[in-house]
């Protein structure tokens, strides 16, 4: 158990670096390009804003929207990722199905959703079901995409084992192709969980209003900067950091897995 | 509505708006209008004045709202003005005007009182110099079927508000004694096929605008000015930077005067904004030119009143100013005439020039 420990402390200690750094270059840029400072904040403004004694009000807005866009990310990416996986095995278990269905989602892929959000917005209200359907889909492709290649990618010695032992295509699916598949399914969620945040924030701006996506356009309009600046630093911070609770998951679930493939860095 | 063309438009113009908006969106807002001030005078070789690029930031989607302004362009008012070139900046749901004045990046901005008071007392450096509108244009946009006639009649319904109208709102709200939470708001983009397809009940719009746009396409619709219920101001305000008074008080002059000569023919001719916005400043939006006619038409009724007729255009009387503080007052906008207004610059155009006045 010390060495998924030690994972996890890694993982930490990376991501304490990334917001190191991007602080760095954040003040960097302000201080380099000369800014007028009605419009800009550096870290350090943030900072004492979020902790200024007097801001129990605005440490409560921020905090019911960083709920709200949480809630939202976290939904899409759930129900993302779960359909993209229901999908990805009836196709590993149906090849005709996938020749159908595939060339259709790439297609739909193409279109950008921002410019899909209002017909979203039409078809299923301006709801947690839009927000769950945007935040989704982002989630949906590159998962779908990673793991049904995975599905397909097992060596074939083990798939002949599996048939001259007569095991049925299910149970190859269940033994087999889904465990060595968890690798992609991670490195895939790695990617989606940022995507579904950003899906989420989206959603928030075009249809429901509500949350980090729209309190960040708002406040620029209202010129409630100081609570711009902290709003686009908790969605960067939580991106992060979901990123990093995804890769320290996926380090323990390797290591059970596919110990081979578990030793690279995170 | 059978209109496939306007909303694969609607599509496309999200789109390009929103790109790259995804998590940095009002960080790259306001960043993007950040940059170095990329205007640069160049001393002109033909001994005339010249004043460089003229960066005006519209408060909207370019339709016939700007009517003078692509006219002024068209006409070449603003280079016999002194300006070199002129780069109209199209607003719209997710700009702030008065943010890129702030940043130096446009020489003005079209903005109205309650967004540019509210950034004001936030510490913006701005100040109004002048109002195209003498009356306020917002109105809530409703179906006849299901009018929205009284602010009370908001209270349980669904609106859509633009993201840069959100000062107008919150202040329309609190001069009516109304509890924002008693009522759901949406955000709203420019197009508005969701009250169309009743997924909301009301919607934040111009008299001018909307209401016209919906009427051309056989929709009967209820409007509710915010002029007529506890929100009487000016409108359309012209927005710069203080020290753009000082700095660039004879840029300032030169874009006024050809703005006036252009206002001054589009109330003479409605339609010839209105046949510049859909055949080449808006080209792009799918406007119809017909809808457009209506629109510059409506608008001139507020452009032109008595008061400007005497006075000249885009300016404000004594009385009409402390209607407007006061009325902003109302919505919590504590600002005063001093720091809202400064309108010694328009006056001087006027001064030196009294032919401007000369209307039809």
């Amino acid at each position: 158990m010390n060495r998924a420990v030690k994972r996890v402390l890694i993982g930490l200690g990376s991501a304490a670096l990334s917001v190191g750094v991007i602080c760095a270059v954040w003040q960097g840029l302000i201080s380099g390009f000369d800014l007028d400072p009605f419009l800009t904040r550096g870290p350090l403004d943030v900072w004492r804003y979020l902790l200024d004694p007097e801001h129990d009000a605005e440490r409560a807005l921020l905090a019911e929207a960083s709920r709200i866009t949480a809630r939202d990310a976290v939904i899409g990416m759930v129900a993302g990722t779960t359909a993209a996986v229901a999908m990805a095995l009836a196709f590993a278990l149906w090849r005709s199905f996938e020749q159908t269905v595939m060339p259709v989602a790439m297609a739909l892929r193409a279109v950008p959703l921002v410019a899909m959000t209002p017909l979203i917005a039409l078809v299923f209200g301006r709801g947690l079901l839009s927000v769950t359907v945007i935040a989704g889909i982002v989630t949906f492709f590159p998962v779908l995409v990673n793991v049904s290649l995975a599905l397909r990618a097992v060596p074939a010695s083990a798939l002949d084992l599996m048939h001259a032992y007569g095991a049925s295509p299910a149970t190859t699916l269940w033994r087999v192709q889904v465990p060595s598949a968890l690798p992609a399914l991670f490195a895939a969620m790695r990617v989606a969980a940022p995507l579904a945040l950003v899906g989420a924030l989206l959603a928030e701006w075009l249809t429901t209003g509500r949350g980090l996506g729209y309190l960040m356009l708002q406040s620029v309009t209202t010129f409630e900067l100081d609570r711009m600046w902290t709003a686009v630093t908790i969605v960067t911070v939580a991106s992060i950091l979901l990123y990093t609770v995804i890769s320290v998951l996926e380090q323990l679930t390797l290591a059970r897995y596919a110990p081979d493939q578990a030793r690279r860095a995170l | 509505m059978g209109h496939p063309m306007d909303r694969r438009l609607f599509m496309l113009r999200t789109a390009r708006a929103a790109a790259g908006l995804a998590v940095l969106g009002s960080a790259a807002t306001v960043l993007a209008a950040c940059g170095d001030d990329d205007e640069a005078p160049s001393t002109s070789a033909s001994g005339g004045k010249d004043f460089g690029t003229l960066n005006y930031q519209l408060s909207w989607i370019k339709n016939v709202e700007f009517a003078g302004a692509y006219i002024a362009d068209t006409n070449g008012y603003y280079k016999e003005a002194g300006f070199s070139s002129v780069n109209l900046m199209a607003g719209g749901p997710n700009v702030s005007q008065d943010s890129v004045v702030t940043a130096g990046k446009a020489l003005v901005g079209i903005s109205s009182p309650d967004i540019t008071g509210a950034a004001i007392l936030k510490g913006a450096p701005l100040v109004a110099i002048g109002a195209q509108y003498q009356k306020n244009p917002f109105c809530i946009m409703s179906l006849a079927s299901k009018p929205i006639n009284s602010p009370q009649d908001l209270v349980g319904r669904k609106i859509g508000v633009q993201a840069t109208n959100e000062p107008v709102w919150n202040a329309f709200l609190k001069a009516n004694n109304l509890d924002p939470s008693k009522i759901t708001k949406v955000p709203a983009q420019f197009d508005p096929q969701p009250l169309v397809a009743k997924e909301v009940d009301g919607w934040f719009s111009f008299f001018t605008n909307e209401p016209n746009l919906l009427k051309t396409k056989g929709i009967d619709t209820a409007v509710m000015l915010l002029n007529d219920h506890g929100y009487p101001m000016v409108s359309e305000i012209y927005v710069v930077r203080k020290d753009t008074l000082v700095k660039d008080r004879d840029k300032v002059k030169a874009m006024l005067i050809g703005d006036i000569r252009g206002w001054t023919k589009s109330i003479q001719d409605p339609a010839l904004g209105a046949k510049l916005a859909a055949t080449v400043y808006g080209k792009d939006l799918g406007l119809s030119e017909a809808e457009q006619v209506l629109e510059s038409a409506a608008q001139n009724t507020v452009v032109q009143t008595a008061d400007t007729k005497a006075n000249g255009l885009f300016t404000i009387t004594d009385q009409l100013i402390e209607q407007t503080i006061k009325t902003l007052a109302l919505g919590g906008v504590t600002v005063t005439k001093d720091q809202l207004f400064d309108l010694s610059v328009l006056k001087e155009v006027y001064q030196a020039d009294p032919s401007l006045k000369v209307t039809p």
